[in-house]
């Protein structure tokens, strides 16, 4: 059992510890433990679990976006057995129909290419102060827009920008999504990281796109790897590079300031640097374990995707 | 770079599939799990039943609540390990969906009608019903309790008049053994505040205990 308070000024109580070890577990009654067992390991859930399904709360498990192209018709009508009545010329027609049918809703539903993850443990999210659970991803994601403002209120939402990038917002974290790309029209992504921890991974498809971060202290900008940010309100801001090179620069290049204008530092991997608020010199050093360790998971999400 | 403030925060690296101790599932039994193969349903079962029994019943009080609680969460546990990544811990997958019950029934009709000693106290301001911690001259003091009664039953009723949030945290905490990032994830705080939550729950039960709770010399008297 865990006793320590893990706080500066905790003192530890072995007199509290002993009295609380007096709560042993509630045990529950054999009859219906060994119901339960049964139902649970004839798995009889399966015909109303449906009905219940989409209404509860999945904890950090959340329901996953489709997959870009996912959920357009089947295209079944393209290959019918043909009817000796139909003549040719109306099946060419109608193979054309369908196609046509088909590609305007692929690029009707283009815009919207923001996905939440399967890795995601978030407990609740707001997308420009709209609240969303874990089983509403789908939601999240449709609501995701240029200048949308996404807060995590606890756990960590994992959010995949089609193939180009992976975000990890951790618990307390604003993030504004400044720019996206265009469909077809290749242009930097570009956040704005208000507060807490985001964790990046580039995707396959980030290939000649680029990413600019801002924080209150600074800018990030990189061409394709692994790093963490992490925002301590009133502090600074802390960039850990996993992997890759990584531009950090001592001010956000917004208004008009030119990269040349702002000191520059390059983190490769393994490093990590400090940009303090107080525009104090910054700190660098070994990149901080604990910062990286999400992006060991996040990466995963490209397994499927390469 | 050691003064930095955040050196002992953000997320933890979480607990290895298959690395914890021998209660915890493999890592190959978490694959089998995430396919929800018999064997390892049955194996999850005989890990978790008793530990998710156990939180839900140190949270809710009443048996039958705790019974249909568990029942509800293992139903949903069953259905939500089609969505399950084994390469994720699993412990605090499962409180997740155990903590969001526990949440469910307190915010329900069914927990204000059984405990008409609970009430809208949000003891910080984050609109989750707690438990009111009330004092009132006919409550009975700690020396008193542990004067007259089994000493499980004064700490039990002292964790009982935690608020919620306070009781949830410990039983996580200190009985669950989860790591403060974990109960972060969890609670849906962060680790800080679950820290606090922590520290505060113990002060509280210092405090309702009295300078008692060395229980092999309880004092009498009045409290």
């Amino acid at each position: 059992m865990n006793f320590d308070d893990e706080l500066p000024d905790a003192q530890p109580d072995p007199a509290l510890r002993k009295a609380l070890q007096h709560w042993p577990r509630p045990e529950a009654r054999s009859d219906f433990r060994e119901r339960l067992r049964a139902e649970f390991l004839a798995a009889p859930f399966e015909a109303r679990a449906s009905e219940e399904v989409a209404a509860q709360d999945l904890g950090p498990a959340p329901q996953v976006a489709p997959r870009w192209g996912e959920g357009l018709p089947v295209p079944e009508i393209l290959t019918p057995a043909l009817s000796p009545a139909r003549r040719p010329w109306f099946t060419l027609v109608s193979i054309g129909a369908i196609a046509a049918a088909a590609l305007f809703l692929f690029r009707w539903q283009s815009p919207t290419r923001w996905t939440v993850a399967a890795s995601s443990e978030f407990t609740l999210a707001r997308v420009d102060g709209k609240e969303f659970s874990p089983a509403q991803g789908e939601q999240l994601a449709a609501a995701l827009k240029p200048g949308s403002v996404v807060e995590v209120e606890g756990g960590a939402l994992d959010l995949l920008l089609d193939t180009r990038v992976a975000l990890s917002l951790a618990a307390g974290s604003t993030l504004t999504l400044v720019a996206v790309p265009e469909p077809e029209v290749l242009a930097s992504i570009w956040l704005d990281q208000q507060r807490g921890s985001l964790a990046v991974v580039t995707g396959p498809g980030f290939v000649d796109a680029n990413l600019r971060i801002l924080t209150p202290d600074g800018e990030v900008r990189v061409v394709g790897t692994r790093f963490a940010i992490e925002v301590i309100a009133g502090m600074g801001t802390c960039v850990c590079c996993a992997e890759g090179i990584v531009s950090v620069f001592d001010r956000p290049l917004t208004e008009g300031l030119v990269p040349e204008a702002a000191p520059e530092h390059k983190l490769a991997g393994g490093e990590m640097i400090f940009v303090f608020s107080d525009h104090r010199p910054r700190e660098s050093g070994p990149a901080i374990a604990d910062h990286l360790a999400p992006l060991e998971s996040l990466r995963q999400v490209w397994a499927g995707a390469r | 770079m050691s003064s930095l403030p955040h050196r002992h925060g953000f997320r933890p690296v979480p607990s290895p599939a298959g690395s914890t101790s021998p209660e915890e599932l493999t890592a190959d039994e978490l694959t089998a799990l995430a396919e929800r193969r018999p064997e390892a349903l049955e194996r999850f079962y005989d890990v978790y039943f008793t530990r998710v029994f156990g939180y839900v019943s140190r949270l809710v009080k009443d048996e039958h609540a705790a019974e249909d609680l568990t029942q509800d969460i293992f139903m949903h546990l069953h259905r939500a390990l089609s969505s399950y990544d084994p390469r994720r811990a699993l412990r605090p997958w499962v409180f997740t969906i155990a903590t969001n019950k526990v949440r469910d029934y307190w915010a329900s009709a069914t927990f204000h009608d059984r405990s008409l000693n609970f009430a809208d106290d949000d003891e910080d301001g984050e609109g989750r019903p707690s438990p009111r911690r009330e004092r009132t001259s006919e409550e009975r003091g700690p020396r008193a309790i542990l004067a007259g009664a089994e000493l499980e039953t004064a700490v039990r009723e002292a964790i009982d008049r935690l608020p919620g949030q306070l009781r949830q945290t410990l039983v996580l905490r200190y009985y669950e053994e989860l790591a403060f990032e974990e109960i972060a994830r969890i609670v849906g705080r962060n680790e800080v505040a679950v820290r606090k939550r922590y520290s505060r729950a113990l002060s509280e039960l210092r405090e309702l205990l009295g300078e008692v709770h060395d229980l092999g010399t309880p004092q009498g008297g009045a409290g």
